[in-house]
This record gives structure tokens, sequence and C-alpha cells, in this order.
């Protein structure tokens, strides 16, 4: 650690020199006009402007470069400087570009996850190897681990790899599920089930291959694994079981990403299957439901999504006694067949279901293929129903309750049973 | 001004400072790059020569505190080039330590800045190795220390040292394995020894012309075919081998596979370990019982140009403190294979034969003229090439001189920066 520090400090050495000086001042001094003066007021004024007051800059930065050289300074770092905003610029353009093929929010997400740290990565990197040898300053030994030292770029490997692995992976596996679906016909959920394994075994590799690449030799590795099996039986016995349990789900296929799975009376969909829990969303208040895996095997799942995705929705209503249930049954199914939603196979059924006490109760049972719209497809088939008979002229039954109050006269006697005998419901 | 803007400007001033510290009375950084002799020798060339290097900067930052050197090994296919990569950023080094023709090509590409020393410290110098690089009263760059070319033999194998070039092929007739490289610097010796190195050395200086080639005179090729001869005889015995890389002889003779090679003496640190007390040092054969002149690397100081005053100063200073002449001796004695080039070190010859090989070998050596370092370099490639293919493919020595008339097709590039 101690060399390690001392070649960094030794870079700030550099910084004595007047030609190194000229030209990170120079370089800072246009930087520094550009964000007091120049871009606040271009922004919120457009990307257009924004990208323009860039450019400017980039121009700035390469015009200096050149005029260093022309006084016959050295002018590398400033024209490394003006490279590296320029890649900047690039990045930045590539980013508006794709928007129109690409929703903003996941083009953010790709450039946050995977471009800028590369690029942050690239910037330290490269000015590293301006200052130094980047091989040379990555061999520095830092700290001992199971006796081995463990260099500059054996840490850097340790802390970056593995982000990249879990992100990178993400992206790939994406493409490789595309192709085997499309290769091999497999359904959704299975493409989800294959690129989630194929991820874990990406990350996995990669994982051991970080630990080799470093040196970390095999009798440690072998150590920590014991020590984990330990910590397994003890510890993170829930985490392993939970993570089990996880691969267990993929590959059985009740719980899979894009399963509608029905949780304490709603429906909701899995968003992730995590190694410890899965995510599920439940449209009712968008909320998302973070459910250990292993109560997935202890407890009984309905799905929606088994062998298909389609639901069976019903809708209950009455109607007066004095209309024909023929009718009305013929009614109500032609109101589900004429409502967008509802598939027209299997037919949408209606019954008659019991003969209550204001009415006749029917059911209207009809078919929709996204189970999560059920609230809504429901509420569209009962609106459509009140306008229909409505049109029809088909009443809806409701209980009513009439008041009757008694003007009670002293002088007349009645019976106490005739007094508390109540008034009968009418229609 | 945005919270990012705010931060960066705030770094660069933090960094500014920083470097400004270190001119208003913090340390000192000085930076030094040394030339390793290519990428695959790397690691074995330098050996403990790190730990040496660091055992030196301590005892410079003894008597100048506050100094922080920082030490970059490159190899010298690689050395001009990120040289160049970094003076043109004003990140160049201070100090180099390279041999003469990576310092005089430094020097012609500018990278590298002649400087002035005090003579009185520098009067202890060899003539011999110093008066090449005066311009003026400026140096291009200044001796450190010289690796002559010498015979490594194992001891079971060769009691007796051959002192003639006859008796070498005679000894590899008798079942001794001999190993013999393909550069032309490493095989000028064989050619002193058959009295063609005048011939070699015009070679190497002759300028080409498009049409006539290069212009040998009579004697000349007398004396090249009577070399060329010597290495076709020396190719068609049954035990010499030839290889194009030294660290390839020397692993053959520390396996047991060659019994005696022609080495630089840098080696002789390595092999020292390898082979223990078998481990034998001659001078090179020549003829009529006299030994052959071998070339002399010289490792050679160049300085910066993009050093401040201070930097300047205190590059100097470490430079003269390598030359003194205790820290010339430590560096003899704690690096085996390089030799002095301060006159007033006794080499220890009496009490060592290891030593008084070398000592030897020095004084016979013959120093290569870098006049134009980068025709010679061109030059030098080309012969190799030459050679390595009459070698390769056994041809006629009287075919090779006559390729070697012919001289170099169209400036063939050099595999060297």
């Amino acid at each position: 650690m101690r060399l390690f520090l001392y070649e960094i400090s030794g870079w700030l050495g550099y910084l004595t020199r007047p030609q190194v000086m000229l030209q990170v001042l120079s370089g800072a001094v246009l930087y520094a006009i550009y964000a007091i003066w120049i871009r606040p007021q271009l922004l919120g004024r457009g990307h257009r402007l924004e990208f323009l007051g860039s450019l400017g800059l980039l121009l700035g930065l390469r015009l200096n470069a050149l005029v260093l050289g022309w006084l016959g300074f050295p002018n590398g770092l400033a024209h490394y400087v003006a490279q590296l905003f320029s890649l900047w610029m690039v990045l930045a353009l590539v980013q508006l570009v794709a928007r129109r093929w690409f929703t903003a929010a996941s083009i953010e997400r790709l450039y946050r996850q995977l471009v800028r740290p590369l690029f942050a990565l690239l910037v330290v990197g490269s000015l590293i190897n301006q200052l130094d040898s980047l091989i040379d300053v990555g061999q520095i030994p830092l700290i001992t681990l199971f006796g081995e030292p463990l260099t500059a770029s054996g840490i850097v490997l340790i802390l970056t790899i593995p982000y990249f692995l879990v992100v990178v992976s993400e992206y790939a596996v994406v493409g490789l599920g595309d192709l085997l679906q499309r290769l091999l016909g497999f359904s959704s959920s299975t493409r989800v089930a294959v690129e989630l394994v194929s991820r874990y075994v990406v990350i996995a590799v990669g994982s051991l291959w970080v630990l080799r690449r470093i040196g970390l030799n095999s009798t440690a590795i072998a150590a920590v694994a014991g020590g984990l099996s330990v910590g397994l039986g003890f510890g993170i016995k829930e985490v392993f079981s939970n993570f089990v349990s996880g691969l267990w789900l993929l590959f059985e296929g009740s719980v899979r990403p894009g399963e509608i799975l029905f949780i304490d009376g709603d429906p909701c969909e899995v968003r992730s299957l995590g190694l410890r829990a899965a995510v599920l969303w439940r449209d009712r208040d968008n909320a998302e439901l973070v459910i250990p895996n292993q109560d997935f095997f202890t407890t009984t799942t309905t799905t929606y999504t088994g062998s298909d995705r389609m639901r069976r929705s019903q809708v209950d209503v009455s109607a007066a006694y004095r209309h024909d249930p023929e009718t009305v049954i013929r009614l109500l199914e032609q109101v589900a067949l004429a409502s967008p939603r509802v598939l027209p196979q299997p037919a949408p059924k209606a019954l008659l279901l019991s003969y209550g006490d204001s009415g006749i109760n029917y059911a209207l049972r009809f078919w929709i293929e996204n189970p999560m719209n059920n609230a809504s497809i429901k509420s569209e088939v009962s609106s459509a129903i009140w306008h229909r008979f409505s049109e029809e002229g088909i009443e809806i039954p409701f209980p009513q309750r009439v008041i009757q109050q008694i003007v009670h006269d002293p002088d007349i006697q009645q019976p106490a049973d005739e007094i508390a005998k109540p008034e009968p419901e009418g229609p | 001004m945005s919270r990012i803007a705010a931060r960066t400007l705030g770094a660069l001033a933090a960094i500014l400072l920083c470097g400004g510290c270190q001119g208003w009375g913090g340390s000192d950084s000085l930076f030094l790059y040394v030339e390793t002799d290519s990428v695959k020798t790397n690691a074995v060339e330098l050996g403990d020569s790190q730990k040496r290097t660091r055992r030196l900067i301590e005892e410079f930052r003894q008597v100048n505190p506050g100094v922080n050197i920082h030490v970059r090994h490159l190899p010298s296919d690689a050395f001009l080039r990120s040289t160049a990569f970094r003076t043109s950023r004003g990140l160049g080094p201070d100090l180099m330590v390279t041999r003469v023709v990576t310092a005089l090509r430094l020097n012609q590409q500018k990278l590298s800045e002649p400087v002035e020393l005090d003579p009185q410290r520098l009067k202890d110098i060899e003539p011999r190795f110093l008066d090449d690089f005066r311009v003026g009263r400026h140096l291009l760059a200044v001796p450190l220390l010289a690796q002559p070319e010498l015979a490594c033999f194992d001891r079971r194998r060769v009691p007796t040292p051959p002192r003639e070039l006859n008796e070498l092929i005679g000894l590899s007739a008798k079942g001794l394995r001999i190993g013999l490289p393909l550069r032309l610097t490493d095989l000028y010796w064989t050619s002193s020894a058959l009295q063609a190195n005048a011939a070699v050395e015009r070679l190497l200086e002759e300028p080409a012309s498009a049409d006539a080639g290069l212009m040998i005179s009579a004697s000349d090729r007398q004396d090249l075919l009577r070399w060329l001869s010597w290495l076709n005889n020396a190719n068609l015995q049954q035990n010499v081998e030839f290889a194009d890389e030294p660290v390839d002889l020397v692993q053959r003779l520390e396996e047991g596979r060659l019994g005696w090679i022609s080495c630089n003496s840098l080696w002789l640190e390595r092999l020292g370990k390898a082979l223990g007390s078998s481990f034998g040092v001659s001078e090179l054969p020549g003829r009529a019982g006299e030994p052959a002149q071998g070339l002399t690397r010289l490792k050679v100081w160049s300085f910066g140009r993009h050093s401040t005053p201070r930097q300047r100063q205190l590059a100097k200073e470490f430079v003269l403190f390598t030359l003194n002449r205790l820290n010339q001796k430590r560096l003899m004695l704690a690096a085996p294979g390089n030799l002095p080039v301060n006159s007033t070190v006794l080499i220890p010859s009496k009490s060592s034969a290891v030593f008084a090989a070398l000592a030897e070998s020095l004084d016979r050596a013959q120093l290569m003229s870098f006049r134009d370092p980068d025709r010679i370099e061109t030059r030098l490639a080309w012969i190799n090439e030459v050679l390595e293919r009459a070698i390769v493919n056994a041809v006629a020595p009287s075919d090779v001189l006559r390729t070697l008339q012919a001289g170099p097709a169209a400036a063939p590039p050099s595999r060297k920066p």
C-alpha cells in the first residue's frame, strides 16, 4: 500500500512543471467559463442548444491544444482532455438519437448502469496511463489476502467485474433468450427462466474467473467455500433455502416473471424472481410485494397463467320477476359478446342462478385474455348491462323498505301484536 | 453553476494546490525510466535490479531528504514510443538509463536534452566511454556501467576454456555442445577472431547506393568471406547451435543442454545462481593465443526535456551520485556483470576469476560507433536478417556475401524503434 501511495503522490510532482500546469490551467479556465457563464444560459432551452454549447467547449479545448502546440509547448494532455470530452459528447448524442427507437427511461437506465460507469473507468484508466504505465501501477501489491499479495489491478477487478457481470449479463441474456426462443420455440415464461438461469451461470463463472485471475489460491477458495457451508448451516440457511427454492420454481414454471398469481384475493404479476425473494406487482394499488421464494413452497399458490393466460370472469346481476329469463339470458350474452375485451371463444355464458327476494339472480360468465384486466373489464361489462337493460326496459330490482308512521290515539285500543307487525317489503 | 461543474472545478483547484505544494517546500519528485533488453527477457534480465535500484535511491534520499524517485522499467522495443508519448504531454522522465543507441536516438528525436556537468566531478570517468558523448561543453549522455561480452561455460564439461576459435570447434567435434548467438552485435567477437571486424564495421557504416548496393573493397570481401565461411562451418557442426535470443542460450546452459556459450555479462548473476560453483567465465576465444574482442554494451544516463530547474538539478545530483567511486563499486559488487566506468574503482581481478575475465574483456572490448544511430540500427537489423537466413538455410558463404554486397533492398524497416 505504501508503494502504491508513493507512486500516486509522485504524479502530483508533474504539476510543478510549467508545461503541465499550462495545459491543466488553460483547460480548467475554458471549462470554468463554460460552466459558470455559458451553460446556465442554455439550460432548459432545449437539447439542441445545450448540445451546441458543449460543442463550443469542445472546439475551445481543441483550439487550446492547437495553440499550445503552435507556441511550442507540449500539448498532448490538452488533446487528451479534448478527446475525452468529444467521446462524452458522442455518448450524449447517441443517447439523444436513441430516444427515437427506445424509451427515455430504458436509455437512461442503460446509461446509468453501464455506459457512465464504463466511461468513468475509461477516464480513470486512461488518466493513469497518461501519467504512468497502467500495467505497472496495476501490478503494485496493495494488501495480502490468504497469504497471497493482492495487486491494485486485482482489487479493481474484484470491485468492478462483479458489477459489470451483473449489469451486462442482464442485457446479454436477453439476446440469448430471444435467439433460443426463435430457434426452439420457447414460451415467454420458459424464455425468462432460461435467461435467469443463464445469468446466474454467467455471474458464477465470471466471479470464479475473477478469483482465479487475481491469483487467489485454490486452497483459500476452498476455505471460503468451507466457511460458507458452515454459514449455510446457521446464519444464511434461509437465504440459501430461498435461492434453491427460486431455482426450483423457475424450472417448475409456477413462479416465473410474467406469471399472474392470486395473492390475498388480488391478481399480482411476478416482476422478478431474485436470489432471495420474488417481487410481485399488484395492480389494485400499484404495490410491489416482496415474497420470500420458499413461501411459494409451503403455501398453495393460485395461478392464472399455469397452462394459459386466460381468466374466466363473472358479473352477477338481478332482473325483476316479470321479465322472461330466456330474454334476460340472451341479452346478457349479447352484451358480453359486444364488449371488445371479452373473448368470443370460449363463448360467454349467462346462467340463472337463483330466485332471490327482490328478483331473479343471473350470472354472466365470460373469458378475458389478461387476468390483470379483470376489474376494468368487469366494470365495462356491468356498465354495458345497465345500458342494455335500460334500453330493453328490464328492471334491475333492489330491496325497498316503506316506512309507515302510525299515529297513536290513546282512545283507541289496538292489540299489541298488530302494532309490532312489520310492513311487507315491496319489490 | 451545476453541482457537478462546481465539484469538478473544486477538485481541479485542489489538485492544482496540491501540485503547488510540491513546489513550495514539499517533497520533490524525480521520474526515472530504465530500458530493459526486450519484452521477453524483461523479468529475467531485471532480476534483483529493482531491489538494488531501490537501495541506491534510499541512499540518495539520505543525503537529499524529501526527494521521491519514481522508477519505471520499459522494454527496449517500447522505450522510445513510451517516452515520446509522455514527453508530448510534458510528462516525460527527468532521467533515463538506456543503451547507447537508444540514448542517441532519444537525442535525435529531441526526447532528451544535452546537459552540462561539472568537469571536475567527471574527471574520473574513463575518457573512452565519455568522449563519444561530448558536444562542446555539453554531454548527450553520461555513461553509467559497462557490460562486456565474454564466454560462459559449465566447468564440469569445460575444465579449460578454449583460447582460440579452432580449439572451440575442436571441442565441439569431441562432443561439447556450443551455443552461439545470431545477432551481429553478439557475434562481433567471431569476426575479430578472424580479423574481419574492420570489414564488418565498414559494412555497418558504409552508405548504400540505390543501384550499386554497398561498395565493399576486395580485401574486405576476403575478410568477410573468411568470417562467413567460419560461421558456415560452425553451423554445419553437429554440436554447435545458434539462437536468435541470447536468453535461449542462457536457458540451455542452465539446463545442461549446452556446455559453452558466448554471452553478455548481464547474464552472469542468473547463470551464477543456476550453476553455482560449476559456472565458469573466460575471455572469448580468438586466434594465435590472443582472446577475441567483443562489443561492450554501455548503460548511459540521458536527461529528459521537461524537468523543472529543481528536478534538473536533482537529476544531475543523482547521476553524479551514481558515478562516484563508492557507488560505482557498490553497483559493481551488487550487480555482477556490471563494470564501473569510474576509472578509480579497482576491479577485484586478483580475488575473483569472474572479475578478472570481465576486466580483461572490458580492456580489450570495442565500443560500437554510433555516429548515425538510425543507419546503424537499420543496417544491424538487415544484417541480422541476412545472417539468420544464411544460418537457418545453410546458405553458401559466397551467396551470403553477394546478398550483403547487394545492400539492403529499400530502407528495410528496423525491428527496433
